[in-house]
């Protein structure tokens, strides 16, 4: 069974909690916002469901309220941006905000954002962009949480679902172009949405911590951790290997396999280029 | 070339053919209407977290099928 809550109500109680918690009133209405619009768009996986989490790693010292980060360096067109462990909806926009002011000063600006808390649904960004007459590409990794993705004919995780967004303008204002993706077959947060829904995980989808096929979301949430499967096979992993060289790599490398053992902060990186 | 690619005949006629960003923009017209669906079990631990900052979430008012 489930619930059905007006947006407006969402957006209330998501505003009410991150002020709760520290935050500003307007940083607090941003990464609500977010979320409510993850649900909207159909996105669940990215959308309030992620408030427990947020709010605990906010208590575990993992994310940082009231923090916008900060440009580490700038070559014009080229901008390494540190977020400085801030709430990834704060962190990202003021990344992307920057870009987009860059791309149409310049024509075209490469913007490395490190050391974000979860940044949310990536096609936001995407949108911003399209919404300013621009394309944009980014490819994100995850660092400093157990890896969930297994590379193609492995048996165990050893990247994050790091996705890929393309986003352009469409044939319409209204109407942006927005390829948004997971490079596993799933989202986490879709497996999170199953286990919480006590549903099955499609086939060709899991591994269990044996490396075996499996159904059942919790493989997820146990130790030894079962693992994501890419999409589209080889193809999946081929783009979620790239997300690893081009997020973590051209700035101070940061991969998934250099993560500090123990500590699951909660991190992404953006690596945007947009295009006018 | 979007009407050129959606223009391509439906293998079934209550599935469009459309392009990436579509699914996302007709969820969002539906849900805006016809409210958000969230399972219990997400639901319950929105409260849980709400209440660890003072924030009490009150039931909500309608319930329906997860989709």
């Amino acid at each position: 069974m489930s619930v059905v809550v007006d947006h407006a109500e969402l957006r209330r109680i998501g505003r009410r909690v991150f002020a709760a918690a520290g935050s500003s009133e307007d940083e607090a209405a941003i990464i609500a916002d977010h979320l409510v619009e993850a649900n909207l768009k159909g996105h669940d996986s990215h959308g309030v469901g992620m408030i427990p989490s947020y709010l605990g790693n906010l208590h575990g010292g993992k994310a940082a309220a009231n923090e916008k980060g900060r440009v580490v360096s700038d070559s014009g067109s080229f901008i390494v941006y540190d977020g400085a462990r801030g709430y990834g909806q704060i962190v990202a926009r003021e990344a992307t905000l920057l870009g987009i002011a860059r791309a149409k000063r310049d024509g075209v600006a490469v913007v490395a954002l490190r050391n974000a808390h979860h940044i949310g649904r990536v096609g936001t960004y995407g949108e911003m962009c399209a919404g300013e007459g621009l394309l944009s590409i980014s490819f994100v990794n995850i660092t400093d949480q157990r890896p969930a993705v297994a590379p193609w004919r492995g048996g165990d995780a050893r990247f994050g679902t790091n996705p890929v967004t393309v986003a352009l303008p469409g044939p319409s204002p209204e109407r942006p172009i927005i390829a948004d993706m997971a490079t596993s077959k799933i989202a986490m947060g879709k497996v999170r949405v199953a286990r919480n829904k006590g549903e099955k995980i499609a086939a060709e989808t899991l591994l269990g911590p044996d490396g075996q096929p499996t159904d059942d979301p919790n493989v997820m949430y146990k130790r030894p951790r079962g693992a994501l499967l890419t999409f589209a096979e080889h193809k999946g992993y081929a783009l979620a290997f790239i997300c690893e060289m081009l997020a973590g790599a051209h700035h101070r490398p940061r991969l998934a396999y250099r993560r500090d053992h123990g500590d699951d902060r909660f991190r992404h990186r953006l690596a945007p280029a947009q295009i006018r | 070339m979007t009407d050129f690619v959606t223009a391509s005949p439906r293998r079934k006629s209550d599935e469009p053919v459309l392009i990436p960003g579509d699914p996302e923009r007709l969820s969002r017209a539906k849900r805006m209407t016809e409210g958000v669906p969230i399972d219990d079990e997400t639901w319950r631990e929105i409260a849980e977290a709400a209440r660890g900052v003072n924030v009490l979430v009150e039931a909500p008012k309608s319930r329906g099928r997860t989709p």
